[in-house]
């Protein structure tokens, strides 16, 4: 066994910088009922972040426990037509420990006729 | 008299904030050798947040999103009678102790059910005085009627000495048996000394004496072990109220109690089986009305 006359120890630190998002959430977020967050906590931090813009809906859902919606979009579209399809379309993917976050459009299209 | 919440209530109680995390919580259950703590949001209570809680939930989550909602609580003056009942209705393991919305204590099912031990007589299994009041308390709120019907044995001393202690206190436990099939469900029964019994029934006078006659005639048929017979006199109070009292108080059961025992003295002196009390109020009392 040779002896060990040289010897170095290196860390090497790479730093990663983006815009924070703001809110950090977007349009809604899908809870799971075993989530590392929950409702409440959930309601907090878009109250400090982005107050009065959010909404918490508790659901009757075996694994999503509540979704925190934008309240601009209940707004434009009825908001329990819009949780359910949030549900229907998030819960085919979130499981009980998840947290979903999603991006939702609305685009109204309005035609009208006109006598002339 | 009718022990209450406060006598036995836990008085410093650890609680943990709403928005504390569940680490936190979990520290101080096991510092404290708790399994159960209170949630407090700006000084009122909103929850409680037991140990099985906690081990369901992700450790990350903070106590709001945890904590059961549903508080079910009594009032310090509540009885130990009544707090058991809304234990075992509940299936819960403790209940929370409030007055005017604040949290003054805690009761536990298990020390409840300690204290409550003592108000059971070891020898027949029966309740002992404490109950009756309970639930006397309990018709009278409710509006109902109450009698009492005091049991006497004669000369059960006799008993003791001819045949010794051990086969009186057999004949005691036999005699606690046979008037606890005997009574309907309505009614309830305790040992309320020696060779006592008392029991307390929502019955107006006629039904009473119905009921005591029945029993007094039951034990006189019975045939005890050692294939003795004893005989009982029995006294009544109560029964005959002409309208609704609009209050209730451990002292309307405590004259009756009094009433229907120096009823059923007069009937062993007599030689009677039944007599009933003549007046509602003790310091009234006229001398009593015999019976068969």
């Amino acid at each position: 066994m040779s002896d060990i006359t040289n010897q170095s120890r290196k860390a090497e630190i790479i730093m990663r910088l983006s815009e924070f998002e703001m809110p950090p959430m977007q349009d809604v977020l899908i809870v799971g009922r075993k989530a590392p967050i929950g409702p409440e906590a959930a309601r907090r931090m878009v109250d400090i972040l982005s107050p009065e813009q959010y909404e918490i809906v508790q659901v009757d859902n075996p694994v999503i426990e509540a979704v925190v919606i934008r309240k601009s979009l209940t707004n434009m579209i009825e908001r329990d037509k819009l949780i359910s399809l949030i549900l229907d379309e998030g819960g085919k993917i979130a499981n009980e420990s998840t947290i979903i976050k999603a991006h939702i459009n609305i685009v109204l299209e309005v035609s009208k006729t006109i006598d002339l | 008299m009718i022990a209450c919440v406060s006598d036995i209530m836990k008085r410093e109680i650890q609680t943990i904030d709403f928005y504390d995390g569940l680490a936190k919580a979990e520290r101080l259950m096991e510092g404290n050798n708790i399994g159960f703590l209170p949630v407090m949001k700006e000084g009122k209570m909103v929850g409680t947040l037991a140990l099985k809680d906690i081990s369901k939930a992700h450790p990350n989550r903070i106590v709001a999103d945890v904590m059961s909602k549903g508080i079910i609580s009594v009032s310090s003056a509540t009885s130990l009678w009544k707090a058991k009942n809304i234990l075992e209705e509940n299936n819960i393991e403790r209940l929370m102790v409030m007055d005017d919305n604040e949290l003054v204590g805690l009761i536990i099912q298990a020390e409840l059910l300690f204290e409550l031990g003592k108000h059971f007589d070891l020898l027949t299994g029966l309740y002992r005085s404490d109950y009756i009041y309970y639930q006397g308390m309990e018709l009278l709120t409710n509006g109902c009627e109450i009698s009492i019907i005091f049991i006497d044995l004669n000369k059960f001393g006799t008993v003791d000495k001819d045949y010794g202690h051990a086969q009186g206190d057999v004949i005691l436990k036999e005699l606690g048996l046979l008037i606890k099939n005997l009574i309907p469900a309505d009614s309830y029964l305790c040992r309320y000394g020696g060779d006592e019994f008392v029991i307390l029934t929502p019955y107006e006078l006629d039904k009473c004496v119905m009921l005591a006659e029945n029993l007094i005639k039951s034990i006189a048929n019975n045939i005890f072990s050692n294939k003795l017979y004893i005989t009982a006199s029995a006294g009544i109070a109560g029964g005959r109220r002409q309208a609704d009292r609009g209050y209730a108080s451990p002292e309307i059961i405590s004259d009756l109690v009094n009433m229907a025992s120096l009823a059923s003295t007069n009937a062993k002196r007599e030689k009677k089986n039944i007599v009933i009390a003549e007046n509602l109020y003790i310091e009234d009392m006229a001398e009593p009305v015999l019976c068969s």
